[in-house]
Parts: structure tokens; C-alpha cells; sequence
């Protein structure tokens, strides 16, 4: 008889919480059933798990998080400095919280709602997009959601201005956990901008174990910018998984500008010909964060590009992880797959990883990929030294060029500003720390 | 202005300048000439306080002040500028942000009021027309896909918007076609006047076509072995180093 893992034992609470309200399309129950037996099978991930071996998240497995049953209190100006002109749907502890979206005016044909409420309503928009996303902390996600946006765009449509989608961890209630859930589907040749900032202000342990299924038609054009920003007791883990079929394109940015332990994971699929994927992302660490970004790009078929370029910016004894994982399947030939890793460490404490993986089984493909991690270059300081700018405003300038340069990849112009701004908060509060 | 007595510098233990002698005095070009490996530009990155390079022995004074105790951006902030034989790329900040930011420090240093933004569009635009320095190249990242004569020309321009006392230019020539070279030739002379010294450190007569020096110093093995007028350059390219028995 083989002892059962300890890892397995930490999952079996969760089952427990898997509520048959009754109410639920019995696809659905299906789903959240046959999720939560794999969440069961895997467990959590340990450092023994391969796609973890930078992020340890034994401290989350201590304790049995919970959904709040009703969303916290926030400060009325919370999310103010957040605002973006666009179209807005705000989420508490994983609860839609309707008293702060505002959707703007919306094309005809479009289904922007609060997944509850789509649940209710028309739950046929979603059941032929709704998948597990494989790995098991998505499945609990499947298991467990209860909210989140869902966004379905009909063939042709374009939608001008960002759909922001805000969430917001409160710490409720004692090891709270925001199983937040969303889906963008994309008809043929439609195209939209997505930003989701999920942002805390728990000031105990709390979690947001989120989950982004996306869905592009064929010549679909999607903008998906996330940024992270929760404090440093809580737990961040997001999955944001995309197919591309035929001429599809996404441009990720991913961006955490704080946090305890961060995992942000993005898969990609490129399921058709002529799939187009540009991934970028940036971790902002000091204090003790740990931001750890997981990428997987499968290109399944050929004629398909993808493009990463991850950075991050350490200081104190903050820790960024990157593990980008490159599939190119047997036959998918002229594929161009090009990966980027640049880590500034900016205190001696501090500490990155890159682990770059490649797995290609067509001969006909280009494929890169290259990591540096270090301090600012001696030759730029000096130089920006030797024109009169203080040796302090000259490294300052340094890093925030470091940054900004990935920011020129952003193409949305409003979100590149959205960005800036969040990054220049970041940087002041840097600036300030040097001052005092 | 500039006074270098006996300098010593080691770079990596290994000493370069020997016991270099130099006066410079404001409204004057000088030209440093000498073989590769002479110690010229050692000469020019011990000037702008680079990292790196020891002084051992001997001294550097300017406007009466011990050179050698500023820190770089103090080196600026007195007047010091280098022109960089490699320009350095700076990916991420527009040259014209980081030019006002120099520019702005500078004057800070000097106690002046900053410029605004619009004064400072003004005034480099009116200092790149001569250098040809288009608002494309303004608007880029510094030096980033600049082709080598648009860096040596991004660096006169540099210089002419810093408006400096002491203006090093370190092999500003090389990689320079002859277009390019009578572009920022006539940049440097432009700033040519009674109040500034400018040392030019090349290790071809070319340059010296454009830019006539008030005097020429042969660089080598470390020291300066010889100097003479403007016809010392020309006697140089048609001889070699190698003539005057100073071949490193």
C-alpha cells in the first residue's frame, strides 16, 4: 500500500465546495464535476512539478480558502486612478459588483455581462466555449467560479474602445479566494481590446486564482493587456489560455507592478495558419514579491509567428520567475517563434530566473530565444553622467527606460498611456525609497 | 584652462598615459594625433572621469580647479563635454528627453532656470539644421538605429545644444564619409570663439582638413612626443608615425 501524497491531502478540502445549487445547466455541473476530479488527481503544484520550480506555494496549501459569499468593502475612490474611457465591469471577490461597472454604449450584437448573469440567462453563449484549460489550478477555477465577464463579439464587429475589466481582492473574510472567470470569444474578423487590472487591498492572506479562456476566430484581432497589483499578503494565480485559428492575432502585455507571490500563466494556441501571437510582460518586484511568469506557445500549425519579450525589475530581495515554453508541432513548418528575457536586478538580494524550453518538431522553423539578467549598463550610466545628469537620475532613467522600451510594443495607444501611469507609480514610490 | 602636468593612468593595472604633459588655452583647437594604442583615447575618458581609469601620478587642472575630484556629471556641469568615439545606445528614452534632461541639469548646476518645454524645441531645433538633424532622428530612441555618421552627428549636436567650455572630441571622424565629415566639421567650427577650447583626438589628417587646429600634439606611448602647428598634421600623413620614430 502506497501512502497517499501530502499534496493531495491539501486538496481534498476543496471538494467540499463544490456546491450542486441545482440551478446550474446540467453541462455546466458536468464541467465543474469532471474539473474538480482533476484538481483532486493533480493536487497543488509542489517545486517538484516542473512548471513550478521557481514559485513555491506551500504557504497557500496551509490553509482552506474560501469564497466570500458577498463582495468587501472598498474606498469609493479606489479604482478612480484606474479609470479608462472604454467600457467597464467591476468584480469583488470574484462577485460582479454592478454599482461600479459601466458599460458605455455598446454596439448591437455584442455580449458584454457578468457570467453569472449569462449563466441565468442565455447559458448557450457560453457552453461551446467553456473548457478546462489544463492545469489544475484552472480547474478549481472551473470548479469553483462563479463570476466574471463574458465577452462574445459577432463576425466583423470591431469595438473601438478597451473593455476594462476590474477585480478587485478585499480579503473579506478570513483565507478568502476569487475564483474570477473570463471569457472572450471572437467572431470572424472581429477585433477588441481587453485590459483587466486585478488589483488588492487585502491585508491578509488572500488569493485571486483567475482564469482567461479566449477564443479567436479566423482573422480575429484581439489586444489583451492585464495588469497585477495586490499587496503583499496575497496570493495571485492566473491563467489566461488563447486559441488562435486561422489569420487570428493577439498582442498580450502582462504587467505586475506588486504583490506576494505571483504566478501569471499564458497559453497560446496557434491552431491555424497565418496565427500571429505577440507576448510581452513585465515584473515589477521589490519587498519580498515573487513574480513568477509562465508562458507555453504551441504552434500547431504552419505559417504561424510568435513573439514574447518578457522583463523584469528587481529590487530588495524580490524574486521574478520566467519559464517560456515553445512547442512547434511535427508538420507546422515556417514557423517563426522569437523569445526575449531581460532582468534588471537592482539590489544585490534580488533574484531572477529564466528557464527557456523548446520543443520543435518541424525542420523548417526559426526559432529564438536569449536571457540576460543584470545590473544597468556601466557604459549608459556614464554616458548619461558625462552630459551633466546626476549618477541617481541617471540610473532612475535608465530603468525607466528599460521598461518603457517594452512599453512601445503596446500598440493601444490609450493603454500604453493607462500603463505608463501605473508604471510611473511604481517608479516614484522607487524614487522616493532612494530619496529617504 | 586646461592644465595636464606628468599624468599616469592605469587602465586594469596596465599604464597607458606615461607622464602626459598639456596646456590648452580658451579660443584654442587642439588636435592629439597618434597611432592606435598611443593612449588617446585614455586621454579623452580620464578627462570626462570615466570608471576605470586611475590616475597614479601627476595632475589635471581646468579653470583652476583639480579636475580629477569631480565626479562626471560635475566634470559636465563645469563645462567638460565628450564627444564619444562609440556613442553609447540608450534604447527606451527619445534623444530629445534625454538631451533636455541633460541640458536642464546642466543649467541647474550653473544655477539657471530650466527650460520649458517648448524654449527647448526651439533651441535644438535652431542647433540641429546645421548638423542636418532631422525631427525623426530627434524623436528616437538615442542612437538607437542611428547609422554610424547619424551618432558622430547626434554627438556635435549633443554638444552644440550643452554649449560647453571644454569640448573633447574623441575620433569623432572615423567611420565618417566625406559628406558626413564636412557636416560635423562644420558643426565643431561653428563653436569655434574666444571663450572655448576644443581638443580634437584623431588619428587621421583628414579631419584636420576641416577643422584647422591652432596646434597638433603627437600622441605615443603614452606621452606626447611632439607638437608643432597645423603643418605638423600634413607632415604627419605624409610620413606615418612610424617617421618620426614614435610607431607604438
Amino acid at each position: 500500500m502506497v501512502a497517499k501524497p501530502r499534496l493531495i491531502d491539501r486538496a481534498a478540502p476543496y471538494a467540499a465546495q463544490l456546491k450542486t445549487t441545482g440551478e446550474e445547466p446540467v453541462w455546466l455541473k458536468a464541467l465543474r464535476d469532471d474539473a474538480m476530479a482533476r484538481f483532486q488527481a493533480e493536487g497543488f503544484p509542489t517545486l517538484r512539478t516542473e512548471a513550478w520550480k521557481y514559485t513555491n506555494i506551500e504557504r497557500l496549501t496551509r490553509a482552506v480558502f474560501m469564497p466570500p459569499d458577498e463582495p468587501g468593502k472598498i474606498a469609493e475612490d479606489l479604482i478612480a486612478p484606474y479609470a479608462i474611457d472604454g467600457h467597464r465591469l467591476v468584480f469583488i471577490d470574484g462577485h460582479f459588483y454592478s454599482a461600479l461597472s459601466d458599460l458605455g454604449f455598446l454596439p448591437e450584437g455584442i455580449c458584454l455581462a457578468s457570467f453569472g448573469r449569462v449563466i441565468d440567462f442565455s447559458p448557450e453563449v457560453v457552453e461551446p466555449h467553456l473548457h478546462h484549460v489544463g492545469s489544475a489550478l484552472a480547474a478549481l477555477n472551473l470548479a469553483l467560479m462563479r463570476d466574471g465577464a463574458v465577452i462574445v463579439l459577432p463576425k466583423d464587429m470591431v469595438l473601438e474602445k478597451p473593455i476594462h475589466l476590474v477585480h478587485i481582492s478585499t480579503g473579506a473574510t478570513e483565507n478568502a479566494v476569487s475564483h474570477l472567470r473570463h471569457l472572450i470569444v471572437l467572431g470572424e474578423n472581429a477585433a477588441a481590446t481587453v485590459l483587466e487590472t486585478r488589483i488588492g487591498t487585502a491585508r491578509k492572506a488572500a488569493w485571486t486564482n483567475a482564469v482567461t479562456e479566449i477564443e479567436l476566430a479566423r482573422g480575429a484581432r484581439l489586444r489583451h493587456y492585464a495588469w497585477i497589483d495586490e499587496t503583499a499578503s496575497s496570493f495571485h494565480t492566473a491563467r489566461t489560455a488563447l486559441r488562435l485559428d486561422r489569420d487570428a492575432a493577439v498582442e498580450t502585455f502582462a504587467g505586475a507592478g506588486g504583490g506576494g507571490v505571483v504566478r501569471n500563466e499564458i497559453v497560446v494556441a496557434l491552431a491555424g495558419e497565418g496565427g500571429e501571437a505577440r507576448v510581452d510582460g513585465i515584473a515589477l518586484g521589490r519587498g519580498r514579491a515573487h513574480i513568477d511568469n509562465w508562458t507555453e506557445i504551441v504552434h500547431a500549425a504552419p505559417h504561424t509567428n510568435s513573439r514574447q519579450v518578457f522583463k523584469s525589475v528587481l529590487d530588495d530581495r524580490s524574486r521574478s520567475a520566467f519559464q517560456g515554453r515553445v512547442v512547434v508541432n511535427e508538420g507546422a513548418q515556417k514557423v517563426d517563434a522569437q523569445q526575449l528575457n531581460r532582468n534588471l536586478l537592482l539590489s544585490p538580494q534580488a533574484r531572477a530566473d529564466s528557464k527557456p524550453e523548446l520543443e520543435i518538431l518541424a525542420d523548417d522553423v526559426k526559432c529564438s530565444h536569449g536571457a540576460t539578467v543584470g545590473d544597468l549598463d556601466k557604459n549608459s550610466i556614464f554616458y548619461l553622467r558625462s552630459r551633466g545628469i546626476p549618477e541617481a537620475q541617471a540610473r532612475a532613467l535608465l530603468v525607466e527606460a528599460f521598461i518603457a522600451e517594452l512599453l512601445e510594443g503596446v500598440t493601444d495607444v490609450a493603454v500604453r498611456g493607462w500603463l505608463r501611469a501605473r508604471v510611473d507609480v511604481w517608479l516614484a514610490a522607487e524614487r522616493q525609497r532612494k530619496a529617504a | 584652462m586646461l592644465s595636464i602636468k606628468n599624468l599616469h593612468v592605469t587602465v586594469d593595472g596596465k599604464e597607458i598615459l606615461k607622464g602626459l604633459d598639456l596646456e590648452v588655452g580658451a579660443g584654442q583647437v587642439h588636435a592629439i594625433m597618434g597611432p592606435n594604442g598611443s593612449g588617446k583615447s585614455t586621454l579623452a575618458y580620464t578627462l570626462a572621469g570615466r570608471d576605470g581609469y586611475d590616475t597614479t601620478e601627476g595632475s589635471v587642472t581646468y579653470n583652476g580647479k583639480d579636475l580629477l575630484a569631480l565626479a562626471p556629471e560635475e566634470r559636465a556641469g563645469e563645462g567638460i563635454f565628450l564627444a564619444f568615439q562609440y556613442p553609447v545606445e540608450i534604447p527606451g528614452v527619445a534623444n530629445l528627453t534625454f538631451l533636455r534632461t541633460a541640458l536642464n541639469a546642466l543649467r541647474t548646476h550653473r544655477g539657471e532656470k530650466p527650460l520649458d518645454a517648448v524654449e527647448f524645441i526651439k533651441l535644438s531645433r535652431e542647433r540641429g539644421k546645421v548638423l542636418g538633424m532631422d525631427d525623426k532622428l530627434l524623436q528616437r530612441a538615442v542612437n538607437v538605429g542611428f547609422s554610424g555618421g547619424e551618432k558622430k552627428r547626434n554627438e556635435v549636436f549633443q554638444m552644440a545644444v550643452l554649449d560647453p567650455k571644454l569640448a573633447i572630441l574623441d575620433e569623432t571622424d572615423s567611420g565618417l564619409d566625406v559628406d558626413a565629415l564636412r557636416i560635423v566639421a562644420e558643426g565643431v567650427n561653428r563653436m569655434r570663439g574666444p571663450g572655448r577650447a576644443i581638443i580634437v583626438v584623431t588619428h587621421y589628417e583628414r579631419l584636420l582638413e576641416y577643422i584647422v587646429p591652432d596646434r597638433v600634439h603627437v600622441l605615443a606611448g603614452g606621452r606626447i612626443v611632439k607638437s608643432g602647428d597645423s603643418t605638423l598634421a600634413r607632415e604627419i600623413e605624409r610620413t606615418g608615425y612610424g617617421a618620426l620614430g614614435t610607431a607604438a
